[in-house]
């Protein structure tokens, strides 16, 4: 595949609020990673976090929005994940970037999956304002 | 929309799709006992090879499920895991170790009658361990 120099950008955008919500979430991610060159298994950690990311927001925060950008980085394509809501916010992020405090029966946050999953991990929050994770999956050389 | 539950002689047989919400899968979950407790059936086939993304929640009802239909005395393979959903899960750390696993519809009919399932036993259990998470979600 032939990859532009610069930054170029697709945009899909859902917005989450129901448990029919994360399907279009899902499908957006794998389209957005498709249409970048993403390999099937690199298409499926992509959904995959996205779903645990707009769950997350379903949990939490009760309504959001999921944000999926596909962008180069010299000439290396990336898929970026940007879930935000306007929820309580997250009292210990270190806490919750720990492995033992996963995913689970709902009990923790499922971060450090979606950091496995994706290349990088951004978690921006504020006590009673929300929450944005902004995690990137760049796609293997 | 809702999952096709349908019974195949001694076999129950669900077959889940992209399209499934969540209340579609915690439908076939009770579909799937129901149709256990009813027809007497002696094995459940979960058949996910139409599903691109097996997330934490959904690899709990699978795991819900298997424990509620041993309870039942019936057993449960969940079939045709996709290549890709496989390692998705495994970096997740969503894991149903305690499901037998088979390639496909066919192969986990053969798992059935050959009474492997009801080991409780499969291949992903060492996968399950070197994760050392296995108890952690």
């Amino acid at each position: 595949m032939e990859a532009p120099r610069e930054s170029t950008l697709i945009f899909e955008h859902a917005a989450i609020a129901t448990d029919v919500d994360l399907i279009e979430a899902r499908r957006i991610g794998r389209s957005v990673a498709e249409r970048l060159g993403f390999t099937p298994v690199e298409q499926a950690m992509v959904a995959t976090a996205i779903s645990e990311l707009a769950r997350n927001i379903i949990k939490f925060a009760g309504s959001g929005d999921v944000e999926v950008e596909g962008r180069f980085d010299a000439g290396r394509p990336g898929v970026t994940v940007r879930a935000t809501d306007e929820g309580p916010g997250i009292v210990d992020v270190e806490l919750a970037m720990q492995d033992g405090y996963s995913t689970g029966d709902g009990l923790g946050l499922g971060l450090p999956g979606v950091r496995r999953l994706m290349d990088e991990i951004h978690v921006d929050t504020r006590l009673g304002k929300g929450t944005t994770v902004t995690a990137t999956k760049w796609k293997a050389r | 929309m809702g999952i096709p539950v349908l019974r195949h002689g001694g076999v129950v047989i669900a077959t889940p799709d992209d399209r499934a919400t969540d209340a579609d899968l915690l439908q076939m979950e009770s579909d799937l006992l129901d149709a256990v407790g009813e027809h007497h059936v002696g094995g459940v086939v979960i058949d996910v090879g139409a599903v691109s993304v097996l997330d934490s929640f959904s690899c709990r009802v699978l795991r819900d499920i298997a424990r509620a239909v041993r309870m039942r005395g019936a057993d449960v393979v969940a079939a045709g895991v996709q290549p890709q959903v496989a390692y998705s899960m495994v970096r997740l750390a969503a894991i149903f170790d305690e499901i037998p696993t088979a390639i496909d519809l066919e192969d986990a009919i053969e798992v059935l009658s050959s009474g492997e399932a009801a080991m409780g036993t499969s291949a992903n259990d060492d996968a399950a361990w070197s994760t050392g998470l296995q108890e952690g979600w």
